[in-house]
């Protein structure tokens, strides 16, 4: 069943960075694709003689990067840049049912801190990238 | 106040079968409700879910603190409770006390706890 992501957190082992969340981007996993064509790849004889290039899935995945937007604090939020590499735990919402949510733990440190528009009548908010290094360890809800 | 620890342990999908992978990370439940999450060694913060307020976010720190003062498997967490309200813990404080102090409220700090998470 589709749910929403509130009640979504993010939290950090070590820095104890915290503020008003308004989005958790979950990122993307990517890896490259290796060539693998070679001089005897087999040709498409009912199309004119071409060969197709062929791959294989690297073995380096990049887990990407989570992308967080949150009201700016200005007692907390300009610090995530300073910090080192922390374990970082986002947790999904709790489901109808579940005493726990669903989990992601990994080791990450922000690349990116954008600090806020100042303007009238308008929240000011922050956004921050986290890179995530190493492998994303997931945890069903229960 | 009835405080469990369950190390957070995912699962990965290998050419062999699925693979336990123990994370260094305990979900912190709290009456058998996950409340939060904490890492599993000193000084680690303590992480609230949303709906967890300051004053009992410092209350769960202190009985994950006993708890692992008992267990004597890590040193006690960092006593930092993260903030996501905009009023401060002394402010917080200050209301509780010139309502009468903790007793008073922890019926209500308990009722918010079924209804938010």
């Amino acid at each position: 069943m589709a749910t929403s992501g509130h009640g979504a957190t993010i939290s950090f082992g070590t820095s104890g960075f915290t503020s008003q969340f308004t989005s958790i981007g979950s990122g993307s996993s990517a890896r490259e694709a290796v060539e693998t064509t070679h001089l005897g790849t087999e040709r498409d004889t009912a199309n004119n003689n071409v060969s197709y290039k062929t791959f294989q899935p690297s073995d380096l995945i990049d887990n990407g990067e989570k992308e967080l937007e949150f009201y700016y604090d200005p007692a907390a939020g300009t610090r995530m840049i300073t910090k080192a590499v922390e374990t970082i735990t986002m947790t999904y919402p709790i489901k109808p049912g579940e005493t726990s949510g669903g989990a992601e733990v990994f080791e990450g440190f922000a690349t990116n801190y954008t600090r806020p528009t100042m303007v009238s009548a308008d929240l000011m908010t922050a956004t921050c990238t986290i890179k995530v290094s190493g492998i994303i360890t997931y945890s069903a809800g229960s | 106040m009835d405080i469990e620890l369950r190390q957070i342990v995912g699962v990965s999908v290998t050419p062999s079968g699925p693979v336990e992978s123990p994370t260094v990370v305990d979900r912190v439940f709290l009456n058998g409700r996950q409340v939060g999450v904490i890492g599993r060694h000193s000084g680690a913060i303590f992480g609230p879910l949303a709906g967890v307020n300051p004053l009992l976010a410092k209350d769960i720190v202190a009985a994950i603190a006993k708890k692992r003062a008992e267990d004597g498997e890590f040193g006690p967490p960092s006593d930092v409770v993260p903030s996501v309200l905009s009023d401060s813990i002394d402010e917080l404080h200050a209301a509780v006390d010139a309502a009468g102090g903790y007793a008073a409220d922890d019926d209500d700090i308990e009722e918010e706890i079924e209804v938010t998470l």
